[in-house]
């Protein structure tokens, strides 16, 4: 095969193992706290503390004008051929709509893992 | 491709309902049919300028259930004034079909109406006025 990349067309989208439609993007982020313990009196770092959250942006459309509304989040994979991505302990963060005069409602949907994990069957 | 030859004998089909419009015959524009000429009666030729991909989605479901993408579509409807007329009544009848296309915007998933300024045409020796609207419209959805 001489190309193998992702593609947008090939990813499914699950939140709470039903396939999310709609999808215009998704976008996903890592970001990483780092906590310095530093030694008694001497101020030297001696420890680290890491702490990871997952951010997964979805701009969507949606024929409701509140999507995800009374959902229970429990979990977003994001699969592609034999590998899916799993978040866990979801939460939303932020919900937004773009309401343009004409064409569709456009939501954006900050979701909040704090944990991940990789599936390759 | 046969889900935009049917959105836009739709459109045809909803101006048809408009009496004020009852008089012009609806042809297509680039069939087996060569357009009359000199014109005879109010005449409209119908055609699609260009079709192309304008929504696209992840997995490409539309929704839960749909896989499908958004295409949009540039429809023309050239509007000839019978010979005889001289272009007499022509930004009437070309208003009309604007107004119609408006009000029906939503059900005929019209996104856009425009219309040209009067020309002529020495094909067919007749005046004419372009209205042109883009509609968008599923091409292949499926259920899943």
């Amino acid at each position: 095969m001489p190309f193998d990349f992702v593609k947008g067309s090939e990813v499914k989208i699950r939140v709470n193992g039903e396939i999310l439609g709609g999808v215009h993007s998704a976008e996903i982020a890592d970001k990483s706290t780092v906590k310095k313990i530093e030694e008694y009196l001497s101020d030297i770092p001696v420890a680290e503390q890491k702490n990871t959250v997952y951010k997964i942006k979805l701009t969507l459309e949606s024929g409701s004008l509140a999507p995800l509304e009374g959902v229970e989040l429990e979990s977003v994979q994001i699969s592609c051929g034999n590998t899916s991505v799993s978040f866990g302990e979801c939460s939303t963060e932020s919900i937004s709509v773009k309401i343009p005069p004409d064409g569709a409602a456009l939501h954006t949907v900050t979701i909040e893992a704090r944990r991940r994990s990789v599936e390759n069957e | 491709m046969n889900r935009i030859k049917a959105e836009v004998d739709r459109i045809v089909a909803r101006l048809k309902e408009n009496s004020a419009l009852s008089g012009i015959r609806f042809v297509r524009e680039y069939s087996s049919n060569q357009l009359e000429s000199p014109i005879d009666g109010w005449l409209a030729a119908v055609c699609i300028t260009d079709v192309k991909l304008s929504k696209s989605y992840v997995g490409g479901y539309m929704s839960s259930s749909i896989r499908g993408e958004v295409y949009s579509a540039g429809v023309e409807i050239r509007l000839f004034a019978p010979a005889e007329e001289n272009g007499s009544g022509l930004s009437e009848l070309a208003g009309e079909i604007i107004s119609t296309l408006s009000e029906s915007k939503n059900e005929l998933n019209i996104s856009s109406v425009t219309a040209s300024a009067i020309g002529f045409d020495p094909n067919s020796d007749a005046v004419y006025r372009t209205v042109s609207c883009k509609l968008e419209f599923c091409a292949s959805g499926e259920a899943v």
